[in-house]
């Protein structure tokens, strides 16, 4: 079960003892994140990085977390690959997935400069375009090989790094910070 | 006494874990899967499927339906096939020719047949050595016949018993116990206070194929949105 | 490894007597080796069934029954000839077939014999055959199959017995027969004419029985479509009539000489107009059968219509084709003019008669009672069955199997068509089994 953070903890960075919207610390107000703000995504990001890719690559690779796994955890359980049907997925709104020439069931690649991962085709009406969808957890001997986290850059939010408090506050990727696209490569 | 279940669609999650619990605990062979949940229409479990007027999304959990009018008992030629004192369909697994005929003629798909030693498929599934899993004792109804054994043998039809096993000891269904969303109900449908029977009372459950007749003891309560 | 040995000492047997047979029996004795061969080739993969498992074969959970049902149900079929057509004989009267009615029964026998076969390697635990004497359930359409079939088997084993017993008995009445030689000749004909008769006359509703109850093990399933019609019974009796026939014509082309054929020409233009006439009517039940469902056009039928032709259209093909060009050929001035012709024709029918077999398993094992019909499209949505098999790296829920017969399982299946080429084979090549014209 998930329980707030004990207040001795907490109390290092929550000075009020309360919830604070704002944030006076050097970092924040130099990130102009003092006050809870929407920034664009992937321009602190990906488009930082290597303003090229703005426009090559036009879908959010997000890895969400399977119904099948831990995390990584019950990859190998046989019991959970009967039910995902031993198939690696890449989810795609079907308005993306046209316009790329990619039909349900489809072998697709997601990819951008730093790699690639392979999964079937699932084209899902419920999920927002400009998203490519896949579930992390799944081995590599499931990927031929490859890595869903070929295609993720270790980008690390400076706000992330003010305090260190083990599993509170502390650097983390940005997982969901990363652009690719995909094409197909095989049918099924 | 008559066993039934009521399934509550608009508590169903769609977790699959009454399957997998299922499995476990009877024992399946890798391949065989008694209890099964799917997104009706759609090709993934999840994804919604295309409907009249738009999509749909709502799961829809299937094992045997325990039938008062059961296809399968009436066509097995050797009354493998039984329902027994509390109302369940069981399956005598010494008894069984393993003709298929109930297999043909049980309009769920919920019969599974052991094409191999389950043995044989749980050793190819490499396994731990020394590994077993599921209820470990053989179980006989009054009369002595098998009902359930952990593993079943080569050449014999399996399926659902209402988990006979713990029924029998006065406990749910493993499905039912383990429901994390509460969305299954189990209970005598002979008993007018039991909670099954008061759900009834209050809401039309709907039973699946019933233009056939069969009249399943497992009850659903429709999702009130698709 | 019993098994092996057996093999050995048939192909033995064949090495041994290859020489001799050279004149008369020794089509009959080609057919009876070829019979032993298939026989134990089938044995063996039966063999090896047992050992493992029906695993060897491609049916599973979403698809229960296949190549061995069309085969059991092919050979009922083909079991109707004798009978029908010894009744025929003797009810009828009709004297032209009078030379063939041994023959019929033979085919009848050597059939029933091959669809019990057939349906015995269907069962997952043969080993338990013996439940079904000792716990039979009076409400299974299979039981009453089981009770006709076997009825049958003995019938018609009766009347082969009676029809040679003058024969059995002048030769010298070697063990069957052996009670026979010390009566007159006068009874032993009286015996023999009488007993005949009076198999024919209980055998005739029995064979009848055995088609009705076979169509009503699948007719009664109200939960599959393209079998839950009324019209499956009497098609069931056009088909074996049809298949029957043909059947029992192909045997007598065999056993003839060959410049005997004009002799009994007139016999083969009945046989074989008797098969056309039963075609006839079998695809007007059948297609007046899927009239209706198109008609009403209710979901679940034109599920399966859209299986029969679209996936398996080429089955169908196969099984309308086949047939109709032999009942146009039969009909036609040169169908009944020469042996070939005639072998021809009733081979086609009979291929076309096994697809038509197969295609009562294709559309109603593959469209789940358990489905939806989706809205604005022709297909349907199947319930996922799990297919029962450990498959690494393969979906193991499947809404549709690709059920596709295994070489392991067309060997099996080859048992029943052993058996019938060796007891049909052994009996022509011991007995003569033809009867003088009239």
């Amino acid at each position: 079960m998930s329980r707030p953070a004990p207040l001795e903890a907490a109390a290092k960075f929550i000075k009020s003892g309360r919830i604070e919207f704002y944030r006076e610390e050097e970092t924040f107000r130099r990130s102009g994140e003092s006050l809870p703000t929407h920034k664009r995504p992937f321009a602190e990001s990906e488009y930082a990085l290597n303003p090229s890719v703005r426009g090559k690559y036009r879908l959010a690779y997000i890895t969400r977390n399977s119904l099948y796994r831990i995390h990584s955890n019950h990859s190998n359980n046989l019991w959970m690959n009967e039910l995902e049907d031993y198939r690696p997925k890449v989810f795609l709104n079907p308005t993306d997935a046209a316009e790329r020439g990619i039909k349900d069931g489809d072998l697709v690649e997601l990819y951008n400069d730093r790699g690639r991962v392979r999964g079937q085709a699932v084209l899902d009406p419920g999920q927002g375009p400009g998203i490519a969808i896949f579930e992390q957890g799944w081995w590599s001997r499931y990927l031929e090989g490859d890595s869903y986290n070929a295609l993720t850059y270790p980008f690390i939010k400076p706000t992330n790094e003010v305090y260190f408090v083990p599993g509170i506050w502390a650097p983390n990727t940005a997982w969901n910070e990363a652009l690719c696209d995909a094409r197909k490569v095989g049918e099924r | 006494m008559r066993y039934g279940m009521v399934i509550d669609l608009d508590l169903c999650v769609g977790c699959r874990t009454c399957a997998v619990v299922c499995k476990e605990h009877n024992a399946q062979a890798p391949g065989t899967w008694w209890n099964r949940v799917f997104t009706p229409g759609s090709k993934y479990h999840q994804i919604p499927a295309e409907a009249e007027g738009g999509f749909s999304m709502y799961y829809l959990p299937v094992s045997c339906m325990h039938c008062e009018n059961a296809p399968c008992e009436k066509v097995c030629p050797v009354g493998a096939t039984y329902t027994d004192e509390r109302g369940r369909v069981l399956i005598d697994y010494e008894r069984c020719i393993g003709c298929r005929y109930c297999l043909s003629a049980c309009p769920y798909g919920v019969r599974q047949f052991n094409w191999e030693d389950p043995k044989g498929a749980k050793a190819r599934a490499g396994y731990q050595e020394g590994y077993s899993y599921g209820y470990p004792f053989p179980h006989r109804d009054k009369e002595g016949r098998l009902v359930y054994t952990p593993d079943r043998p080569k050449g014999v039809v399996e399926k659902c018993t209402f988990c006979v096993q713990y029924t029998d000891k006065g406990e749910e269904p493993i499905c039912v116990q383990s429901c994390p969303a509460g969305a299954r109900l189990f209970g005598d449908l002979d008993d007018p206070n039991s909670r099954i029977n008061q759900v009834l009372r209050k809401e039309k459950g709907e039973r699946l194929l019933e233009e056939l007749g069969t009249k399943p003891k497992v009850f659903y309560l429709p999702p009130k949105r698709k | 490894m019993k098994t092996g040995n057996l093999a050995l000492g048939f192909l033995g047997g064949l090495r041994k007597e290859r020489g001799e047979a050279t004149s008369g029996m020794s089509k009959a004795n080609l057919v009876f080796r070829l019979g032993q061969v298939l026989t134990v080739v089938g044995l063996v993969a039966w063999g090896l069934q047992l050992k493992n498992g029906l695993f060897i074969t491609g049916l599973r959970n979403p698809f229960a029954w296949g190549l061995y049902i069309a085969t059991f149900a092919f050979f009922v079929g083909t079991a109707a000839g004798g009978l029908i057509i010894s009744s025929a004989v003797y009810l009828f009267n009709l004297k032209t077939l009078k030379p063939f009615t041994r023959l019929a029964s033979l085919s009848a026998f050597a059939s029933i014999v091959a669809a019990t076969a057939a349906v015995l390697v269907d069962l997952g635990r043969a080993d338990r055959f013996y439940q079904l004497f000792f716990h039979p359930n009076f409400r299974s359409p299979l039981i009453w199959d089981v009770l006709v079939v076997g009825t049958y088997v003995v019938l018609t084993f009766l009347s082969v017995y009676f029809q040679l017993l003058p024969i059995g008995a002048k030769e010298g009445g070697r063990f069957p027969f052996a009670w026979a030689t010390s009566l007159p000749r006068d009874q032993v004909e009286d015996i023999s004419r009488r007993w005949t008769r009076r198999v024919a006359l209980v055998g005739l509703p029995v064979a009848i029985l055995i088609h009705t109850i076979t169509a009503l093990i699948f007719a009664t399933q109200a939960s599959r479509a393209w079998w839950n019609t009324a019209v499956l019974p009497p098609d069931f009796i056009a088909v074996a009539v049809a298949s029957g026939t043909a059947l029992v014509l192909i045997m007598a082309l065999f056993t003839i000489d060959r410049h005997r054929f004009r002799e009994f020409q007139g016999a083969f233009r009945l046989l074989s107009k008797i098969i056309g006439g039963a075609l006839l009517v079998h695809f007007f039940f059948m297609y007046n059968d899927l009239l209706i469902h198109w008609w009403w056009g209710k979901e679940e039928a034109a599920g399966t219509l859209a299986l029969v032709f679209g996936r398996y259209l080429p089955l169908h093909l196969i099984e309308v084709v086949l047939p109709l060009a032999a009942l146009l050929y039969f009909l036609s001035r040169d169908g009944a003019r020469s042996v070939g012709a005639l072998v021809l024709g009733a081979t086609a029918v009979l291929v076309g008669v096994f697809a038509h077999r197969l295609l009562l398993m294709y559309p109603a094992q593959n469209r789940f009672p358990l489905s939806l019909a989706l809205p604005g499209k022709t297909g349907f949505w199947n319930y996922p069955i799990a297919v029962g098999q450990f498959r690494p790296g393969e979906p193991v829920f499947a809404t549709f199997w690709p059920y596709l017969p295994t070489v392991l399982e067309v060997a099996v299946a080859l048992l029943p068509f052993g058996l019938l080429l060796l007891i049909s084979g052994w009996f022509i090549r011991n007995h003569p089994f033809l009867g003088e014209s009239s």
